[in-house]
């Protein structure tokens, strides 16, 4: 009798563990589902800054105080205009003089600096405004942004999207359906946008973006894409919108699915609104009516 | 002219004619003996059903996400998965309101209660409803991932409207739908003045202006106890005493 007690006993303990032991695993399974979900919301990947260091390095303030003061006398390996072209200037003369020169001039003429009495002199002794409200690295700015190229650089999104490598394609088609954020968190084009054979991840609120490169091409692309979609972007202004080297990447994606063989109606379509005099079969690769051409 | 009127200044009027309104009807309840029963028989017209109240609060709660936190739902939604399951559960959120609002209308059918011009008023309340929710249900299916294109473009304009600054660019461009569905509940809401619902508006008035009357009522009587007991005139004038 004692054993059937203790026998029933155990197998209830038995029981009642298993039954804790599952409610625990359930539990777990629960927490680790929930996990599973929020783990990339709460740690969003980021994309590369297009600041890496393949990208040109330069002050926007720099290139736009130069383009402001210095271009009315000056050109960037154009000649001399009223004062002297400013390509090389950098290897030209020491830092520490063009500091000084571009502060404050007419005291380093007026010092006897003989560099600076022979460009008076060679430039119809046109004296330089003195820039004194520079500050020393303002002017270094500037001076870094002459080293590097000055006007002649070109941003990066606006390289042809023909010269984009697979990778940036690749990049690009990740920035698009949103596998991969923008850097200044503008939403993934598929929330409103397809493309052909996209699939149901993509919005369908804006048109199929299939033959936009085709329609627009490259240049107009590079300056659509570099305003938001929407005036309202999320931790985006005007001025931080897309980096250059995701807007390329996008162009190059957009490029890439304009040349999709199952897209080779819309983009007969685009060319036969460009060219209305090409027949609908020269377009399809069949021979006209009549076998000539 | 069109696209101003509707999204600038359309919104103002129905959130005016629903104010000015309600506080009519709160005004005249005021005379009327049983406000009470006037709200327990809205509540059971437009309130009851499972099927009804589920949908239209989970409607509710994720347009009021939107607005309120339109970075985190675009966050969630950076996952495939995550945004298929919102919009799943939005959507099976809004056939259960079109379901509920089925049994609605046919309670609202076989009632046969107050006057015809509240009937009336009724009806074109749950008519507009069901603009609403029908264009809410065809722009899930023909306009995918609303929950990530709403917020970057309809949750500006909502604001916009709240800073009273409207900003129509975005919503004047929507496709037709969803212009009809923010123009149908702007238009619901101006209507709840006449319908019966309006009853249950009153009462949460009224029970609001009691809470706030607590304090003063409190206070009101602090007051009388320390004049009677401290009574200023004698102290100002004792020689009148």
């Amino acid at each position: 009798m004692k054993q059937v007690i203790l026998a029933t006993a155990s197998a209830d303990c038995a029981n009642v563990a298993r039954a804790g032991v599952e409610k625990r695993s359930l539990t777990r399974l629960g927490i680790v589902t929930v996990l599973l979900i929020l783990l990339p919301f709460a740690q969003p990947s980021r994309a590369d800054d297009g600041d890496g260091d393949a990208a040109v390095k330069f002050s926007p303030e720099a290139a736009a105080t130069f383009n402001k003061r210095c271009t009315a006398c000056h050109t960037y390996g154009k000649g001399i205009k009223v004062g002297p072209d400013l390509k090389g200037v950098n290897e030209r003369r020491r830092q520490e003089w063009l500091l000084k020169f571009i502060h404050a001039s007419s005291k380093v003429i007026g010092s006897g600096d003989p560099t600076a009495t022979a460009l008076f002199a060679q430039f119809k002794q046109q004296r330089m405004p003195d820039w004194i409200d520079l500050s020393d690295q303002q002017i270094k700015d500037i001076l870094e942004y002459i080293k590097i190229g000055g006007p002649d650089i070109r941003p990066a999104d606006e390289r042809n999207a023909q010269l984009a490598t697979a990778e940036e394609i690749d990049s690009g088609r990740k920035l698009f359906y949103g596998e991969v954020p923008f850097k200044y968190g503008a939403q993934a084009c598929a929330t409103c946008h397809s493309t052909q054979g996209s699939g149901i991840r993509s919005g369908s609120l804006g048109p199929d973006l299939t033959g936009v490169y085709l329609r627009y091409q490259d240049m107009a692309l590079t300056a659509f894409l570099r305003h938001p979609c929407f005036s309202w972007q999320t931790n985006a202004s005007g001025d931080h919108y897309l980096t250059a080297k995701e807007a390329f990447a996008v162009k190059a994606f957009l490029r890439k699915a304009s040349q999709h063989p199952e897209s080779a109606g819309a983009r007969n379509t685009i060319i036969q609104e460009r060219n209305p005099e090409i027949k609908k079969t020269e377009l399809s690769g069949q021979a006209p009516a009549g076998g000539q051409r | 002219m069109k696209g101003s009127f509707l999204f600038a200044i359309w919104p103002y009027l129905a959130v005016g004619c629903l104010v000015l309104g309600t506080g009519a009807r709160y005004l005249l309840s005021l005379r009327s003996a049983a406000p009470a029963n006037e709200a327990s028989e809205a509540w059971a017209a437009f309130g009851r059903g499972r099927l009804w109240q589920a949908g239209l609060l989970l409607l509710l709660a994720e347009h009021f996400a939107g607005l309120i936190f339109p970075s985190s739902i675009l966050r969630w939604n950076a996952s495939a998965t995550r945004l298929y399951l919102l919009e799943s559960i939005a959507f099976a959120a809004g056939l259960l309101a079109i379901a509920g609002w089925c049994m609605l209308a046919w309670r609202q059918l076989k009632d046969e209660s107050g006057s015809w011009l509240t009937q009336l008023a009724d009806s074109a309340f749950l008519a507009l409803l069901l603009v609403g929710l029908l264009s809410g249900a065809l722009l899930a299916v023909f306009y995918r991932w609303g929950s990530s294109w709403g917020v970057m473009t309809l949750t500006p304009y909502v604001r916009s409207l709240f800073n009273g600054q409207p900003t129509v660019t975005s919503a004047v461009q929507m496709p037709f739908l969803i212009r009809l569905h923010v123009v149908s509940a702007f238009a619901a809401l101006a209507v709840i003045p006449a319908t019966r619902l309006s009853a249950i508006l009153v009462a949460g008035l009224n029970y609001c202006f009691n809470v706030m009357g607590r304090p003063l009522s409190f206070a009101k009587r602090g007051a009388e106890a320390w004049l009677s007991k401290h009574n200023p005139a004698a102290w100002l004038w004792p020689e009148e005493d």
